[in-house]
């Protein structure tokens, strides 16, 4: 039977995962600081675009996986990956980065799903898009260059 | 040494363009599974292949079982590069016939230490 509710530990462990694959990727590949924030994100930097990107997972599980963060650490993730400085990243670039990382994300945490399941293709959104009919099942609030980023794991409830 | 990157982000194109041109690879790029297919059918100059798994069209799996069935390219080294880790996948890519296998996020180390395990590093 599906928990209607998360068990506390469960999430405590999600979130234990979900910032060591934050700090794999950006520490191997992007070369960036990343730190485990100790306060909830409660307000987003204002003068910041936000950019949400999102692979759903399909399978014996079902949910998605979110990476939102403001448009300028993407920017910095991106120029790291294409080699140049952040001014020089165009719009599609930023989106495909910001996309490949959140494949990432999702990549690796794959094998920590039920099984069988499988990955969409990434999408990325500007804002902060969150669907309320899945719960939240995971998630860890982060700092990059100083500012804040959050990795989210939904469970959707299967529809019998 | 040549080698074809395959995949569909180009910011992981990017990445490992600046890591195979750092060690002395000519490097070509293909956006997928059929057109890195149209690329080696083109020119027999690419000795390497590195091939991501989740690509939209022809992902990395199909364009693997595609290349092994066409003999002229059995001595074509493939190097499966992806985000996805289960002992499961990885097993299924050997069999099909990917000669390595690297997991993202990779560090330039990590990446090269593989070259060097297929004896494929240019001097």
């Amino acid at each position: 039977m599906l928990q209607t509710t998360p068990k506390p530990d469960a999430i405590a462990l999600s979130a234990n995962v979900l910032l060591e694959l934050a700090e794999s990727i950006w520490s191997s590949l992007l070369e960036l600081d990343i730190q485990r924030s100790d306060d909830p994100v409660t307000e987003w930097p204002c003068d910041q675009p936000l950019l949400t990107g999102r692979v759903v997972v399909d399978g014996d599980w079902q949910g998605s996986i979110l990476l939102v963060c403001p448009k300028a650490i993407a920017c910095k993730a991106a120029a790291a990956m294409f080699g140049v400085s952040p001014s020089e990243v165009a719009e599609t670039d930023l989106s495909d980065a910001m996309g490949e990382l959140t494949h990432m994300l999702s990549g690796n945490l794959k094998s920590l799903l039920p099984t069988p399941c499988r990955l969409s293709q990434p999408s990325v959104g500007e804002g902060y898009n969150i669907t309320t009919e899945e719960r939240i099942m995971g998630q860890v609030f982060l700092r990059s260059e100083g500012l804040p980023l959050q990795i989210i794991l939904f469970e959707r409830e299967k529809k019998s | 040494m040549a080698v074809l990157i395959v995949d569909d982000s180009k910011a992981m194109r990017s990445l490992l363009r600046h890591i195979l041109k750092g060690a002395g690879f000519e490097v070509f790029e293909a956006c997928d599974g059929q057109e890195a297919l149209d690329y080696l059918q083109r020119t027999h100059e690419i000795n390497l292949v590195l091939v991501d798994w989740d690509m939209p069209g022809m992902d990395g799996y199909a364009f693997l079982q595609a290349v092994r069935a066409i003999p002229v390219y059995h001595q074509l080294r493939l190097m499966m590069v992806t985000a996805e880790s289960e002992i499961e996948q990885i097993s299924r890519a050997l069999a099909a016939g990917a000669d390595e296998y690297v997991m993202k996020p990779f560090t330039r180390d990590a990446v090269l230490e593989k070259l060097n395990l297929l004896g494929i590093l240019p001097d």
